[in-house]
């Protein structure tokens, strides 16, 4: 059948209205030996598969006339708007996402305004997390706005609870189910000195790699832990 | 045998999108506006799953997950992620929200065995060294809600794991907040937590609403 050797067509596309694709007209006259058939669409055995594709309109035969008007083009648009918009969200829900960073609290390592950071979701609720890796997490106080930190400690972990070399040297043990994030700029950071042991559900992600200019390639974010260093930005 | 192989992957193609159509969409609105999930263990009884322990049967409920931890008010029901084991979530009332003070209810306070949030069974001993809870200890009679934090507390006084073992919990936390019972078909569309009155006693925050000129005249200043 000549159908069957074409690829299946797009059921969207739009074709030339073609008169001889209308239904034909049964004939007055028409002898009552001979049945009229339509001219050009060939009349194959409606077997109950072939009835269940018509039904649910995947009728793999020739598409109906699809004439170019605004209504159609606005259906194409917001049906492929839509499917693009399902895939985005199950893509970055379970995926990977960009996001914009500002703040100074992990300077060095990200910088104040302008970095895009690539987080893998697949580190979600702290999945795979390991004392040094840098997080973004929903903030435990400030409800609807988003963090990134380093982890310093998981759970069971004893980590000192103010910064070192103020305060009396308290540690700490962190509970079951949180982790102790930190940020990298000590001194101007927000983090688990102040709010407390951070639940492991509000993480998010990990970030893994930072994209700070266009014209460069996103570089790998240094995980793991090093010692601290005093840098001293004062102009003197 | 071509045709057979060209009628096949038509079939699959014909299969295969409607699918991803329908597994998209599930997703989508499942992560955004309603999710349904059944209600297990004890903590809420007799409002939800009443029968789990004779029947086996629990309750599933609609959770509007439209911006969950926004405007969140004592009474809701709500479906959070677990402060201590990350990837389950639990269900539980909300009874006090930022700056209340909750009274501790004595019939809650958690058992010798299960001990405090740091695992220490000595009741005596106080959760002070873990910074988060300096503001709340299991065994001094109050507990101060923190900015951004609610306390939440099941039904069924007698076994439940709530903000009374692991203090407030974070409202970043809650992930949705309950519409209405789907399942079993008897109770469709009911709220069966309405109208519960819990016993904990909640001192709301009270809001100053005195400039601080009458503050200074009620302190009686110096000219």
């Amino acid at each position: 059948m000549p159908t069957n050797s074409k690829p299946p067509p797009n059921p969207r596309r739009f074709v030339p209205t073609d008169k001889s694709q209308a239904k034909p007209a049964p004939t007055p006259a028409s002898p009552p030996t001979t049945p009229t058939t339509p001219p050009t669409t060939p009349t194959p055995r409606l077997t109950l598969y072939r009835k269940t594709l018509r039904y649910l309109h995947l009728n793999p035969t020739a598409p109906a006339a699809r004439h170019r008007t605004f209504s159609n083009l606005l259906g194409d648009f917001l049906y492929y708007f839509l499917a693009a918009g399902l895939a985005l969200h199950v893509f970055t829900k379970n995926g990977y996402t960009l996001g914009q960073a500002y703040g100074i609290s992990m300077l060095p390592t990200i910088a104040s305004f302008g970095d895009w950071l690539l987080i893998s979701k697949t580190y979600r609720h702290g999945r795979n997390c390991h004392v040094g890796d840098v997080v973004s997490f929903r903030h435990p106080v400030n409800t609807g706005s988003y963090n990134v930190k380093r982890i310093v400690g998981m759970s069971g972990d004893f980590v000192l609870a103010y910064t070192p070399e103020e305060g009396e040297g308290t540690m700490v043990q962190v509970p079951e189910g949180h982790c102790w994030v930190v940020g990298d700029d000590l001194k101007w950071s927000q983090d688990s000195r102040m709010y407390g042991p951070l639940p492991l559900a509000l993480v998010t992600g990990k970030v893994v790699a930072k994209w700070s200019s266009w014209w460069r390639w996103p570089e790998a974010l240094e995980q793991g832990l090093r010692d601290a260093v005093i840098e001293d930005g004062d102009v003197d | 045998m071509l045709s057979t192989l060209r009628r096949s992957r038509r079939t699959l193609w014909h299969i295969a999108l409607p699918s991803l159509w329908v597994t998209a969409s599930a997703i989508s609105l499942n992560d955004n506006l309603v999710e349904i999930t059944s209600v297990t263990g004890d903590s809420m009884s007799p409002t939800l799953s009443p029968d789990q322990d004779t029947t086996g049967r629990s309750d599933y409920i609609a959770w509007n997950k439209w911006d969950a931890s926004g405007h969140v008010q004592r009474g809701d029901i709500v479906f959070f992620g677990l402060p201590n084991r990350p990837e389950d979530t639990g269900v539980k009332r909300v009874i006090g929200v930022e700056g209340d003070v909750v009274v501790l209810d004595a019939r809650r306070r958690p058992k010798s065995g299960n001990g405090n949030a740091n695992g220490n069974t000595n009741p005596t001993a106080g959760s002070h060294d873990v910074p988060e809870s300096k503001s709340w200890d299991a065994w001094s009679g109050r507990a101060k809600v923190p900015e951004g934090h609610v306390w939440v507390e099941g039904d069924n006084w007698r076994k439940s794991k709530d903000s009374n073992w692991y203090g407030p919990i974070s409202r970043s936390l809650i992930l949705g907040k309950a519409m209405a019972v789907v399942l079993p078909t008897e109770k469709f569309g009911a709220k069966p937590w309405e109208g519960f009155a819990s016993g904990t006693t909640v001192v709301r925050e009270r809001v100053d609403t005195r400039t601080d000129l009458e503050v200074l005249e009620a302190m009686g200043t110096a000219t």
